[in-house]
């Protein structure tokens, strides 16, 4: 250790020792108005949530439009198959004929 | 440190709740905690009080966030720190420290030092830490929170590990690059004071 290594050991050392009591006194409301921000900052919370929720409720809804009507296009082409299926086999039976 | 009987965990709980008197009391517990914290590195121009709240406030946010892995005090100690941490980022590093910027009881603990191998007297103690706190501001808020912690408050390698979310080889490295700059400024103030004696 060089002289200079314990010329800053005991210089922190002192600086380590030296006691400034400070009570711990804080200004008249402090407290109330950390609460308070906490408060709001729980209310902000909740007001997300009910975004988010209803941002997920939009979601939802939106794929199932889309599923139905994808359905519904799919049940139409079958059904409009199944409506041209006979007076097609009229028009053949009557040409075999 | 919390006092004894005080159930942490369960307060945090129901504050997470939105149990209002578990807030309070936590704030009533954690207040002297962080304002030790924030005293012992708040940065120049910044107010006590202002720097507190803003703990505070950080805390509360994050309450979702602490798993109780660490001890509460732990968690709070380590939010505390970084805040303080970004605070002083906004301070300017002081390049030197001269003769000069040194007042008359600040130049008698250097003149202690260079002419004596003896322990400074008690009734240095609050001019060296003055200058300790000069030589600090040479530092990155980061050393010099380490500084502060590591030898000014005397806390624990592991203590320092959970606050600062080091590991112990880090802390070491960077411990030691901080005193070396600080010896660099003293050995600069020790030169300074033989010329100012002969």
């Amino acid at each position: 250790m060089s002289r200079l290594d314990r010329q800053l050991a005991r210089l922190l050392r002192a600086a380590a020792g030296a006691q400034r009591p400070r009570e711990v006194s804080l200004p008249l409301g402090f407290e109330a108005r950390v609460l308070a921000g906490w408060r709001a900052s729980r209310e902000e919370l909740d007001i997300a949530l009910v975004f988010r929720m209803l941002r997920g409720g939009l979601a939802l809804t939106s794929m199932l439009m889309v599923l139905a009507v994808a359905a519904t296009y799919f049940e139409v082409n079958r059904v409009s198959r199944d409506l041209w299926s006979m007076p097609n086999a009229v028009v053949w039976s009557a040409s075999v004929q | 440190m919390l006092s004894a009987g005080f159930d942490a965990h369960a307060c945090v709980e129901r504050a997470r709740h939105g149990d209002e008197t578990a807030a309070r009391l936590l704030v009533e517990r954690l207040t002297p905690l962080v304002l030790k914290i924030v005293r012992a590195h708040l940065p120049q121009r910044t107010s006590e009080e202002d720097l507190l709240q803003t703990i505070l406030m950080k805390v509360f946010a994050k309450l979702d966030q602490y798993s109780g892995a660490v001890p509460l005090e732990h968690w709070v100690s380590r939010v505390a720190v970084n805040t303080c941490i970004n605070a002083l980022h906004h301070e300017r590093i002081r390049p030197e420290l001269r003769w000069a910027d040194l007042t008359e009881e600040q130049e008698q603990v250097v003149r202690q030092l260079a002419g004596s191998e003896e322990e400074l007297p008690a009734s240095h103690q609050i001019a060296a830490r003055e200058l300790v706190e000069k030589l600090l501001e040479r530092l990155e808020p980061r050393d010099r929170m380490l500084i502060t912690l590591l030898h000014l408050e005397g806390r624990s390698l592991d203590e320092l590990r959970q606050i600062t979310g080091w590991n112990t080889t880090r802390i070491k490295v960077r411990a030691f690059r901080a005193r070396q700059r600080m010896k660099k400024h003293l050995a600069t103030l020790l030169q300074e004071s033989k010329h100012e004696q002969t």
